[in-house]
Protein backbone atom coordinates (compact mmCIF):
# COMPACT_ATOMS: atom_id res chain seq x y z
CA UNK A 1 0.00 0.00 0.00
CA UNK A 2 1.21 3.60 -1.03
CA UNK A 3 4.38 2.04 -1.94
CA UNK A 4 4.87 -0.11 1.34
CA UNK A 5 4.36 -3.73 1.63
CA UNK A 6 2.58 -4.09 4.78
CA UNK A 7 3.49 -7.46 5.57
CA UNK A 8 7.71 -6.17 6.09
CA UNK A 9 6.14 -3.81 8.79
CA UNK A 10 6.90 -4.70 12.11
CA UNK A 11 5.64 -4.31 15.63
CA UNK A 12 5.02 -0.59 16.47
CA UNK A 13 6.15 0.39 12.62
CA UNK A 14 3.51 -0.91 11.58
CA UNK A 15 1.13 1.00 14.12
CA UNK A 16 2.29 4.12 13.32
CA UNK A 17 1.70 3.24 9.89
CA UNK A 18 -1.90 2.19 10.08
CA UNK A 19 -2.59 5.16 12.19
CA UNK A 20 -1.16 7.55 9.57
CA UNK A 21 -2.70 5.60 6.50
CA UNK A 22 -5.62 4.07 7.64
CA UNK A 23 -8.78 5.74 9.36
CA UNK A 24 -10.79 3.44 10.80
CA UNK A 25 -14.85 3.83 11.18
CA UNK A 26 -16.61 1.37 14.08
CA UNK A 27 -19.77 -0.32 13.86
CA UNK A 28 -20.17 1.55 17.24
CA UNK A 29 -17.82 4.38 17.19
CA UNK A 30 -15.02 3.99 20.05
CA UNK A 31 -14.00 7.27 22.18
CA UNK A 32 -11.11 7.80 25.00
CA UNK A 33 -14.01 8.63 27.03
CA UNK A 34 -12.09 11.23 30.01
CA UNK A 35 -11.11 13.45 27.05
CA UNK A 36 -13.49 16.03 24.81
CA UNK A 37 -14.25 15.39 21.23
CA UNK A 38 -11.19 18.15 19.86
CA UNK A 39 -8.56 16.38 22.56
CA UNK A 40 -9.61 12.86 21.02
CA UNK A 41 -8.91 14.18 17.21
CA UNK A 42 -5.69 15.62 19.08
CA UNK A 43 -4.79 12.30 20.44
CA UNK A 44 -5.45 10.60 17.45
CA UNK A 45 -2.96 13.00 15.38
CA UNK A 46 -0.25 12.28 17.72
CA UNK A 47 -0.35 8.47 18.12
CA UNK A 48 0.35 8.34 14.01
CA UNK A 49 3.23 10.58 15.12
CA UNK A 50 1.69 13.60 13.48
CA UNK A 51 1.95 17.30 14.57
CA UNK A 52 -0.42 19.18 15.84
CA UNK A 53 -3.16 20.78 14.01
CA UNK A 54 -6.04 21.96 15.03
CA UNK A 55 -6.74 24.55 12.62
CA UNK A 56 -7.53 21.40 10.37
CA UNK A 57 -9.52 19.14 13.20
CA UNK A 58 -11.95 22.35 13.87
CA UNK A 59 -12.58 22.71 10.29
CA UNK A 60 -13.52 18.87 9.89
CA UNK A 61 -15.22 19.25 13.10
CA UNK A 62 -17.14 22.33 11.77
CA UNK A 63 -17.69 20.57 7.75
CA UNK A 64 -19.31 17.60 9.64
CA UNK A 65 -21.52 20.03 11.53
CA UNK A 66 -20.10 19.59 15.30
CA UNK A 67 -18.06 22.37 15.66
CA UNK A 68 -19.86 23.62 18.61
CA UNK A 69 -19.59 20.39 20.29
CA UNK A 70 -16.12 20.24 20.35
CA UNK A 71 -15.41 20.40 23.99
CA UNK A 72 -17.75 18.11 24.88
CA UNK A 73 -17.15 14.19 26.43
CA UNK A 74 -17.98 11.62 23.69
CA UNK A 75 -20.63 10.58 26.36
CA UNK A 76 -22.31 13.80 25.74
CA UNK A 77 -22.84 13.41 22.07
CA UNK A 78 -26.36 12.01 20.77
CA UNK A 79 -25.22 8.80 18.39
CA UNK A 80 -25.70 10.48 15.20
CA UNK A 81 -23.40 12.98 16.48
CA UNK A 82 -21.11 10.61 17.90
CA UNK A 83 -20.65 9.19 14.49
CA UNK A 84 -19.57 12.41 12.75
CA UNK A 85 -17.00 12.78 15.59
CA UNK A 86 -15.57 9.48 14.40
CA UNK A 87 -15.50 10.15 10.62
CA UNK A 88 -13.67 13.40 11.74
CA UNK A 89 -11.10 11.07 13.75
CA UNK A 90 -10.70 8.98 11.31
CA UNK A 91 -10.05 11.89 8.77
CA UNK A 92 -7.80 13.83 10.76
CA UNK A 93 -4.75 12.23 10.40
CA UNK A 94 -5.38 12.50 6.54
CA UNK A 95 -5.26 9.05 5.75
CA UNK A 96 -5.06 7.34 1.80
CA UNK A 97 -7.81 4.98 2.99
CA UNK A 98 -10.97 4.91 5.50
CA UNK A 99 -12.31 1.73 6.39
CA UNK A 100 -16.00 1.72 7.61
CA UNK A 101 -17.57 -1.36 9.41
CA UNK A 102 -21.63 -1.04 9.35
CA UNK A 103 -21.15 2.77 10.07
CA UNK A 104 -25.24 3.12 9.49
CA UNK A 105 -26.30 0.10 11.26
CA UNK A 106 -27.45 2.01 14.32
CA UNK A 107 -28.55 5.09 12.69
CA UNK A 108 -32.21 5.36 11.33
CA UNK A 109 -33.09 6.46 8.06
CA UNK A 110 -32.74 10.22 8.04
CA UNK A 111 -28.84 9.92 10.15
CA UNK A 112 -28.24 7.46 7.57
CA UNK A 113 -28.54 8.92 4.83
CA UNK A 114 -26.66 12.37 6.19
CA UNK A 115 -23.52 9.71 7.31
CA UNK A 116 -23.28 8.64 3.70
CA UNK A 117 -23.83 12.21 2.29
CA UNK A 118 -21.02 13.15 4.66
CA UNK A 119 -18.77 10.16 4.09
CA UNK A 120 -19.38 10.97 0.08
CA UNK A 121 -18.44 14.56 0.43
CA UNK A 122 -15.67 14.85 3.49
CA UNK A 123 -13.67 11.56 2.53
CA UNK A 124 -13.68 11.89 -0.96
CA UNK A 125 -13.03 15.53 -0.52
CA UNK A 126 -10.13 15.27 1.05
CA UNK A 127 -8.56 12.73 -1.38
CA UNK A 128 -9.06 9.40 0.77
CA UNK A 129 -10.46 6.08 -1.03
CA UNK A 130 -13.51 4.94 0.80
CA UNK A 131 -14.12 0.90 1.68
CA UNK A 132 -17.66 0.30 3.76
CA UNK A 133 -18.19 -3.27 4.69
CA UNK A 134 -22.23 -3.04 5.23
CA UNK A 135 -25.37 -5.16 4.83
CA UNK A 136 -27.33 -1.78 4.74
CA UNK A 137 -29.38 -1.89 1.76
CA UNK A 138 -29.93 2.40 2.17
CA UNK A 139 -26.20 2.40 1.62
CA UNK A 140 -25.62 -0.19 -1.41
CA UNK A 141 -28.43 1.70 -3.29
CA UNK A 142 -26.21 4.63 -2.44
CA UNK A 143 -22.74 3.63 -4.04
CA UNK A 144 -21.90 2.14 -7.21
CA UNK A 145 -18.40 0.25 -6.73
CA UNK A 146 -19.31 -2.91 -4.86
CA UNK A 147 -18.42 -6.63 -3.96
CA UNK A 148 -20.47 -8.84 -2.62
CA UNK A 149 -20.24 -11.67 -0.91
CA UNK B 1 3.59 14.49 27.65
CA UNK B 2 -0.11 13.68 25.59
CA UNK B 3 -0.04 10.17 26.99
CA UNK B 4 0.62 12.08 30.91
CA UNK B 5 -2.80 14.32 30.34
CA UNK B 6 -4.33 11.08 29.42
CA UNK B 7 -3.45 9.65 32.16
CA UNK B 8 -4.88 12.14 34.16
CA UNK B 9 -7.53 12.96 32.43
CA UNK B 10 -8.18 9.02 33.33
CA UNK B 11 -7.84 9.03 37.00
CA UNK B 12 -10.25 11.93 36.66
CA UNK B 13 -12.78 9.79 35.30
CA UNK B 14 -12.68 7.55 37.90
CA UNK B 15 -12.79 9.65 40.53
CA UNK B 16 -14.16 7.64 43.20
CA UNK B 17 -11.62 4.70 43.42
CA UNK B 18 -9.15 7.27 42.48
CA UNK B 19 -9.68 9.01 45.61
CA UNK B 20 -9.54 5.99 47.29
CA UNK B 21 -6.55 4.99 46.54
CA UNK B 22 -4.90 8.38 47.10
CA UNK B 23 -6.25 8.49 50.87
CA UNK B 24 -5.34 4.91 51.47
CA UNK B 25 -1.69 5.85 49.62
CA UNK B 26 -1.65 9.13 51.52
CA UNK B 27 -2.50 8.28 55.31
CA UNK B 28 -0.28 4.93 54.87
CA UNK B 29 2.79 7.88 53.83
CA UNK B 30 1.39 10.05 56.33
CA UNK B 31 1.66 7.48 59.28
CA UNK B 32 4.94 6.02 58.69
CA UNK B 33 6.94 9.47 58.12
CA UNK B 34 5.08 10.81 61.13
CA UNK B 35 6.06 7.65 63.52
CA UNK B 36 9.40 8.00 62.16
CA UNK B 37 9.77 11.83 62.64
CA UNK B 38 8.39 11.55 66.44
CA UNK B 39 10.35 8.67 67.51
CA UNK B 40 13.75 10.42 66.11
CA UNK B 41 13.27 13.51 67.32
CA UNK B 42 11.84 11.98 70.93
CA UNK B 43 15.13 10.02 70.59
CA UNK B 44 17.18 13.19 69.85
CA UNK B 45 15.64 15.26 72.78
CA UNK B 46 16.14 12.24 75.03
CA UNK B 47 19.94 11.82 74.20
CA UNK B 48 20.67 15.58 74.27
CA UNK B 49 18.83 16.08 77.62
CA UNK B 50 20.47 12.82 79.16
CA UNK B 51 24.12 13.78 78.17
CA UNK B 52 26.83 14.04 80.72
CA UNK B 53 24.78 13.03 83.71
CA UNK B 54 25.61 9.74 84.77
CA UNK B 55 23.52 9.37 87.61
CA UNK B 56 20.96 11.14 89.59
CA UNK B 57 20.46 10.74 92.89
CA UNK B 58 16.70 11.59 94.75
CA UNK B 59 14.48 9.78 97.46
CA UNK B 60 13.80 6.58 96.96
CA UNK B 61 10.97 5.30 94.63
CA UNK B 62 10.30 4.36 91.12
CA UNK B 63 13.99 5.28 89.04
CA UNK B 64 12.06 5.93 85.98
CA UNK B 65 10.07 8.39 87.90
CA UNK B 66 13.29 10.10 89.00
CA UNK B 67 14.93 10.33 85.81
CA UNK B 68 11.56 12.16 84.21
CA UNK B 69 11.38 14.29 86.93
CA UNK B 70 15.23 15.60 87.47
CA UNK B 71 16.73 15.13 83.94
CA UNK B 72 13.82 15.54 82.03
CA UNK B 73 11.70 17.85 84.08
CA UNK B 74 8.40 16.11 83.05
CA UNK B 75 6.94 13.73 86.09
CA UNK B 76 7.16 14.53 89.53
CA UNK B 77 9.82 14.30 91.67
CA UNK B 78 9.95 11.48 94.43
CA UNK B 79 10.81 13.07 97.01
CA UNK B 80 13.47 15.10 99.04
CA UNK B 81 16.78 13.93 100.44
CA UNK B 82 18.72 15.17 102.93
CA UNK B 83 21.44 17.79 102.38
CA UNK B 84 23.53 16.49 104.89
CA UNK B 85 23.81 12.73 102.99
CA UNK B 86 24.23 14.61 99.81
CA UNK B 87 27.21 16.51 100.87
CA UNK B 88 28.95 13.27 102.35
CA UNK B 89 28.21 11.41 98.89
CA UNK B 90 29.89 14.61 96.94
CA UNK B 91 33.04 14.22 98.10
CA UNK B 92 33.04 10.59 96.81
CA UNK B 93 36.54 10.71 94.81
CA UNK B 94 35.19 9.23 91.76
CA UNK B 95 32.71 11.74 91.21
CA UNK B 96 33.78 14.86 88.93
CA UNK B 97 31.10 16.74 89.59
CA UNK B 98 27.47 17.39 91.07
CA UNK B 99 24.13 19.41 90.11
CA UNK B 100 21.90 19.90 93.13
CA UNK B 101 18.23 20.42 92.35
CA UNK B 102 15.24 21.71 94.39
CA UNK B 103 11.65 22.12 93.33
CA UNK B 104 8.63 23.64 94.85
CA UNK B 105 7.25 25.99 92.70
CA UNK B 106 6.40 26.91 89.58
CA UNK B 107 4.92 30.04 86.94
CA UNK B 108 2.71 29.65 84.29
CA UNK B 109 2.79 25.95 84.19
CA UNK B 110 7.12 26.26 83.47
CA UNK B 111 9.40 24.61 86.55
CA UNK B 112 11.35 26.88 89.16
CA UNK B 113 14.10 24.97 89.58
CA UNK B 114 16.80 25.65 92.44
CA UNK B 115 20.15 24.43 91.80
CA UNK B 116 23.81 26.40 91.16
CA UNK B 117 25.82 27.57 88.47
CA UNK B 118 26.97 24.41 87.63
CA UNK B 119 23.81 23.43 85.66
CA UNK B 120 24.12 26.46 83.18
CA UNK B 121 27.61 24.71 82.46
CA UNK B 122 26.94 21.64 82.19
CA UNK B 123 23.64 22.64 79.20
CA UNK B 124 26.40 24.96 77.84
CA UNK B 125 23.45 27.62 78.19
CA UNK B 126 25.20 31.60 77.37
CA UNK B 127 23.08 34.24 78.20
CA UNK B 128 21.40 36.49 75.99
CA UNK B 129 21.15 39.04 78.47
CA UNK B 130 21.35 39.67 82.23
CA UNK B 131 23.98 37.30 84.21
CA UNK B 132 23.42 34.93 87.08
CA UNK B 133 21.57 35.27 90.18
CA UNK B 134 23.16 37.15 92.46
CA UNK B 135 20.67 36.77 95.12
CA UNK B 136 17.99 34.63 96.34
CA UNK B 137 14.80 35.04 94.28
CA UNK B 138 17.01 36.45 91.56
CA UNK B 139 16.08 33.78 88.77
CA UNK B 140 17.50 33.53 85.36
CA UNK B 141 14.82 32.08 82.55
CA UNK B 142 15.48 30.06 79.65
CA UNK B 143 14.84 30.71 75.98
CA UNK B 144 11.09 29.39 75.93
CA UNK B 145 10.27 31.05 79.14
CA UNK B 146 11.12 34.42 77.80
CA UNK B 147 9.52 33.93 74.62
CA UNK B 148 6.39 32.13 75.92
CA UNK B 149 5.54 34.32 78.97
CA UNK B 150 7.21 37.45 77.37
CA UNK B 151 9.43 38.09 80.37
CA UNK B 152 11.70 40.44 80.08
CA UNK B 153 15.01 41.19 82.03
CA UNK B 154 14.09 43.06 85.20
CA UNK B 155 10.31 41.53 85.27
CA UNK B 156 8.83 40.34 88.26
CA UNK B 157 6.31 37.59 88.94
CA UNK B 158 4.96 35.43 92.12
CA UNK B 159 5.48 31.79 92.03
CA UNK B 160 2.99 28.84 92.28
CA UNK B 161 3.24 26.12 94.84
CA UNK B 162 3.65 22.81 92.71
CA UNK B 163 3.40 22.32 89.17
CA UNK B 164 0.05 23.24 88.14
CA UNK B 165 -1.01 26.09 86.44
CA UNK B 166 -3.75 26.99 88.96
CA UNK B 167 -1.81 26.03 92.34
CA UNK B 168 -2.54 28.71 94.92
CA UNK B 169 0.13 31.80 94.42
CA UNK B 170 2.85 32.57 97.13
CA UNK B 171 2.36 36.00 98.06
CA UNK B 172 5.95 36.19 99.40
CA UNK B 173 7.35 34.38 96.16
CA UNK B 174 8.35 37.76 94.70
CA UNK B 175 10.59 36.41 91.87
CA UNK B 176 12.69 38.60 90.03
CA UNK B 177 14.10 38.07 86.03
CA UNK B 178 18.06 39.19 86.73
CA UNK B 179 19.26 37.08 83.14
CA UNK B 180 17.74 35.38 80.24
CA UNK B 181 19.10 32.17 78.57
CA UNK B 182 20.04 31.78 74.32
CA UNK B 183 18.29 28.76 72.81
CA UNK B 184 20.22 25.77 73.87
CA UNK B 185 17.96 22.45 72.56
CA UNK B 186 17.36 21.65 76.09
CA UNK B 187 15.36 20.91 79.16
CA UNK B 188 17.12 24.02 80.05
CA UNK B 189 15.42 26.03 77.86
CA UNK B 190 12.27 25.17 79.58
CA UNK B 191 12.87 26.03 83.33
CA UNK B 192 13.30 28.74 85.21
CA UNK B 193 16.36 28.60 87.32
CA UNK B 194 16.97 29.96 90.93
CA UNK B 195 19.58 29.13 93.38
CA UNK B 196 18.84 26.40 96.25
CA UNK B 197 18.80 29.22 98.82
CA UNK B 198 15.83 30.75 96.89
CA UNK B 199 13.72 27.77 96.87
CA UNK B 200 14.89 27.39 100.59
CA UNK B 201 13.69 30.57 101.59
CA UNK B 202 10.50 30.52 100.59
CA UNK B 203 9.38 26.94 101.76
CA UNK B 204 11.36 27.53 105.23
CA UNK B 205 8.94 30.97 105.46
CA UNK B 206 5.92 29.17 104.63
CA UNK B 207 6.72 26.61 107.05
CA UNK B 208 7.40 28.63 109.58
CA UNK B 209 4.17 30.15 109.35
CA UNK B 210 2.80 26.35 109.98
CA UNK B 211 4.11 25.77 113.16
CA UNK B 212 7.52 24.32 112.14
CA UNK B 213 6.57 21.61 111.43
CA UNK B 214 10.06 20.14 109.89
CA UNK B 215 12.27 21.49 112.35
CA UNK B 216 15.04 19.56 111.81
CA UNK B 217 14.97 19.95 107.79
CA UNK B 218 15.19 23.10 108.41
CA UNK B 219 18.81 22.92 109.45
CA UNK B 220 20.12 20.67 107.80
CA UNK B 221 18.23 21.86 104.78
CA UNK B 222 16.83 19.28 101.68
CA UNK B 223 17.32 19.34 97.82
CA UNK B 224 14.84 17.18 95.53
CA UNK B 225 17.35 15.52 93.45
CA UNK B 226 21.41 15.62 92.23
CA UNK B 227 22.78 15.08 88.57
CA UNK B 228 26.32 13.59 89.00
CA UNK B 229 28.83 13.16 86.37
CA UNK B 230 31.71 10.56 87.19
CA UNK B 231 35.43 10.55 86.97
CA UNK B 232 35.58 7.33 85.12
CA UNK B 233 33.38 4.44 84.52
CA UNK B 234 34.67 2.94 87.45
CA UNK B 235 31.88 5.33 89.25
CA UNK B 236 29.24 3.73 87.98
CA UNK B 237 30.21 0.19 89.12
CA UNK B 238 30.67 1.86 92.42
CA UNK B 239 28.41 4.65 93.34
CA UNK B 240 25.16 3.15 92.45
CA UNK B 241 25.18 0.30 94.49
CA UNK B 242 26.78 2.28 98.06
CA UNK B 243 24.03 4.78 97.28
CA UNK B 244 21.27 2.33 97.13
CA UNK B 245 22.82 0.21 99.85
CA UNK B 246 24.13 2.35 102.80
CA UNK B 247 21.97 5.71 102.66
CA UNK B 248 18.40 6.55 102.60
CA UNK B 249 18.62 8.11 98.87
CA UNK B 250 18.26 6.12 95.33
CA UNK B 251 20.71 6.00 92.58
CA UNK B 252 18.90 6.39 89.10
CA UNK B 253 21.11 5.51 85.85
CA UNK B 254 19.91 7.57 83.06
CA UNK B 255 21.06 5.62 80.52
CA UNK B 256 19.73 2.31 81.64
CA UNK B 257 16.29 3.63 82.82
CA UNK B 258 16.26 5.22 79.18
CA UNK B 259 16.67 2.35 77.11
CA UNK B 260 13.76 0.64 79.19
CA UNK B 261 11.05 3.88 78.37
CA UNK B 262 12.37 2.97 74.58
CA UNK B 263 11.70 -0.78 74.96
CA UNK B 264 8.46 0.16 76.41
CA UNK B 265 7.39 3.16 73.88
CA UNK B 266 9.29 1.16 71.21
CA UNK B 267 6.62 -1.08 70.99
CA UNK B 268 4.18 1.21 70.19
CA UNK B 269 5.94 2.75 68.17
CA UNK B 270 6.93 -0.85 65.98
CA UNK B 271 2.93 -1.30 65.76
CA UNK B 272 2.18 2.02 64.46
CA UNK B 273 4.87 1.71 61.90
CA UNK B 274 3.53 -1.52 60.58
CA UNK B 275 0.18 -0.76 60.38
CA UNK B 276 1.22 2.30 57.97
CA UNK B 277 3.29 -0.27 56.26
CA UNK B 278 0.17 -2.48 55.90
CA UNK B 279 -2.23 0.02 55.01
CA UNK B 280 0.42 1.35 52.35
CA UNK B 281 0.28 -2.31 51.10
CA UNK B 282 -3.39 -2.13 50.81
CA UNK B 283 -3.37 1.01 49.20
CA UNK B 284 -0.81 -0.84 46.66
CA UNK B 285 -3.47 -3.13 46.13
CA UNK B 286 -6.47 -0.64 46.02
CA UNK B 287 -4.24 1.06 43.13
CA UNK B 288 -4.14 -2.25 41.59
CA UNK B 289 -7.89 -3.13 41.59
CA UNK B 290 -9.00 0.12 40.60
CA UNK B 291 -6.40 0.22 37.82
CA UNK B 292 -6.93 -3.38 36.36
CA UNK B 293 -11.15 -2.31 36.80
CA UNK B 294 -10.49 0.38 34.63
CA UNK B 295 -8.45 -1.25 32.25
CA UNK B 296 -11.88 -3.83 31.93
CA UNK B 297 -13.86 -1.02 31.33
CA UNK B 298 -11.54 0.62 29.00
CA UNK B 299 -10.31 -2.65 26.82
CA UNK B 300 -12.32 -0.81 23.51
CA UNK B 301 -10.43 2.43 24.30
CA UNK B 302 -7.34 0.40 24.37
CA UNK B 303 -7.89 -1.19 21.33
CA UNK B 304 -8.85 2.19 19.67
CA UNK B 305 -5.59 3.66 20.42
CA UNK B 306 -3.94 0.84 18.60
CA UNK B 307 -5.77 1.19 15.80
CA UNK B 308 -4.85 4.80 15.93
CA UNK B 309 -1.42 4.01 16.03
CA UNK B 310 -0.39 3.36 19.35
CA UNK B 311 2.01 0.63 20.07
CA UNK B 312 1.66 -1.78 22.48
CA UNK B 313 4.49 0.00 24.71
CA UNK B 314 2.60 2.91 24.78
CA UNK B 315 -0.42 1.59 26.30
CA UNK B 316 1.92 -0.30 28.81
CA UNK B 317 3.52 3.25 29.60
CA UNK B 318 -0.03 4.91 30.00
CA UNK B 319 -1.13 2.53 32.60
CA UNK B 320 2.63 2.70 34.74
CA UNK B 321 2.14 6.94 34.25
CA UNK B 322 -1.41 6.47 36.02
CA UNK B 323 -0.19 4.53 38.40
CA UNK B 324 2.82 6.72 39.36
CA UNK B 325 0.36 9.97 39.13
CA UNK B 326 -1.69 8.22 41.77
CA UNK B 327 1.23 7.41 43.74
CA UNK B 328 2.36 11.26 43.76
CA UNK B 329 -0.38 12.11 44.71
CA UNK B 330 -0.66 10.08 47.76
CA UNK B 331 2.93 10.77 48.65
CA UNK B 332 2.20 14.24 48.77
CA UNK B 333 -1.25 13.80 50.87
CA UNK B 334 0.80 11.95 53.01
CA UNK B 335 3.13 14.35 53.55
CA UNK B 336 0.64 16.80 54.20
CA UNK B 337 -0.91 14.22 57.05
CA UNK B 338 2.30 13.70 58.92
CA UNK B 339 3.49 17.32 58.95
CA UNK B 340 -0.36 18.95 60.07
CA UNK B 341 0.00 15.35 62.49
CA UNK B 342 3.44 16.42 63.61
CA UNK B 343 2.12 20.30 64.15
CA UNK B 344 -0.92 18.80 65.85
CA UNK B 345 1.39 16.83 68.59
CA UNK B 346 3.43 19.83 68.73
CA UNK B 347 1.01 22.19 70.05
CA UNK B 348 -0.25 19.51 72.25
CA UNK B 349 2.66 18.18 73.71
CA UNK B 350 3.79 21.23 74.56
CA UNK B 351 1.10 22.06 77.15
CA UNK B 352 1.22 19.05 78.31
CA UNK B 353 4.66 17.56 78.56
CA UNK B 354 6.53 20.44 77.12
CA UNK B 355 7.47 18.58 74.56
CA UNK B 356 7.62 20.47 71.09
CA UNK B 357 8.40 18.80 67.77
CA UNK B 358 9.78 21.19 65.26
CA UNK B 359 10.48 19.90 61.53
CA UNK B 360 12.51 22.52 59.36
CA UNK B 361 13.53 21.44 55.89
CA UNK B 362 12.58 17.76 54.48
CA UNK B 363 13.29 15.09 56.56
CA UNK B 364 15.42 11.81 56.02
CA UNK B 365 12.43 9.40 56.15
CA UNK B 366 10.05 11.39 53.97
CA UNK B 367 12.98 11.31 51.38
CA UNK B 368 12.67 7.58 51.48
CA UNK B 369 8.96 7.32 51.57
CA UNK B 370 8.89 8.63 47.74
CA UNK B 371 10.70 5.84 45.87
CA UNK B 372 9.98 3.20 48.38
CA UNK B 373 5.86 4.96 47.11
CA UNK B 374 6.74 5.13 43.96
CA UNK B 375 7.71 1.53 44.26
CA UNK B 376 4.44 0.56 44.91
CA UNK B 377 2.91 2.54 41.78
CA UNK B 378 5.22 0.22 39.68
CA UNK B 379 4.52 -2.75 41.27
CA UNK B 380 0.66 -2.31 41.37
CA UNK B 381 0.42 -1.17 37.87
CA UNK B 382 2.61 -3.79 36.65
CA UNK B 383 0.38 -6.59 35.54
CA UNK B 384 -2.08 -4.31 34.86
CA UNK B 385 0.11 -2.48 32.17
CA UNK B 386 1.48 -5.63 30.72
CA UNK B 387 -2.19 -6.81 30.40
CA UNK B 388 -2.99 -3.53 28.27
CA UNK B 389 0.88 -4.44 26.63
CA UNK B 390 -0.94 -7.87 25.73
CA UNK B 391 -4.33 -6.93 24.59
CA UNK B 392 -5.35 -8.13 21.18
CA UNK B 393 -6.87 -5.62 19.60
CA UNK B 394 -8.45 -7.31 16.67
CA UNK B 395 -10.31 -9.97 19.08
CA UNK B 396 -11.43 -6.81 20.73
CA UNK B 397 -12.95 -4.58 18.58
CA UNK B 398 -14.83 -8.15 16.58
CA UNK B 399 -16.83 -8.68 20.31
CA UNK B 400 -17.99 -4.73 20.12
Amino acid sequence: MDGTALATLKGSARDRFRGKNIGLVFQQSQFIRSISVLENLRLARSLAGLSKDDAFAERLLSELGISERKNAKPNELSIGERQRAAIARALVTKPKIVLADEPTSALDDENCEAVAALFERTVTGHGAALVIVTHDQRLKNRFKKSVSL
Amino acid sequence: MRMLRLAYANLKEHFLSTILSVMLLGIGVGMVSFIVTVSEQLNNRFNRDIRGIDMVVGAKGSPLQLILSAVYQIDNPTGNIPLAEVNKLKRHPLIKYSIPLSYGDSYQGFRIVGTDSLYLTHYQAAFAEGELWKHSMDVVIGSSVAEKLNLKLGAHFHGNHGFDKEGHAHEESHYNVVGILMPTGTVADRLILTSTESVWDIHNHEESKLEHYHQSEQETGEITALLVKFKSPMGIMQIPRMVNEKTSMQAALPAIEINRLYSLMGVGFTTLQIIGMVIMCIAALSVFISLLNSLKERKYELALMRSLGASPFKLFGLIIQESLLLCLAGYTLGIILGRVGIMLLSSLGEDQFQFSVSQSGIADIELWLLPLTLCIGLVAALIPAIRAYRSDISSILRNE
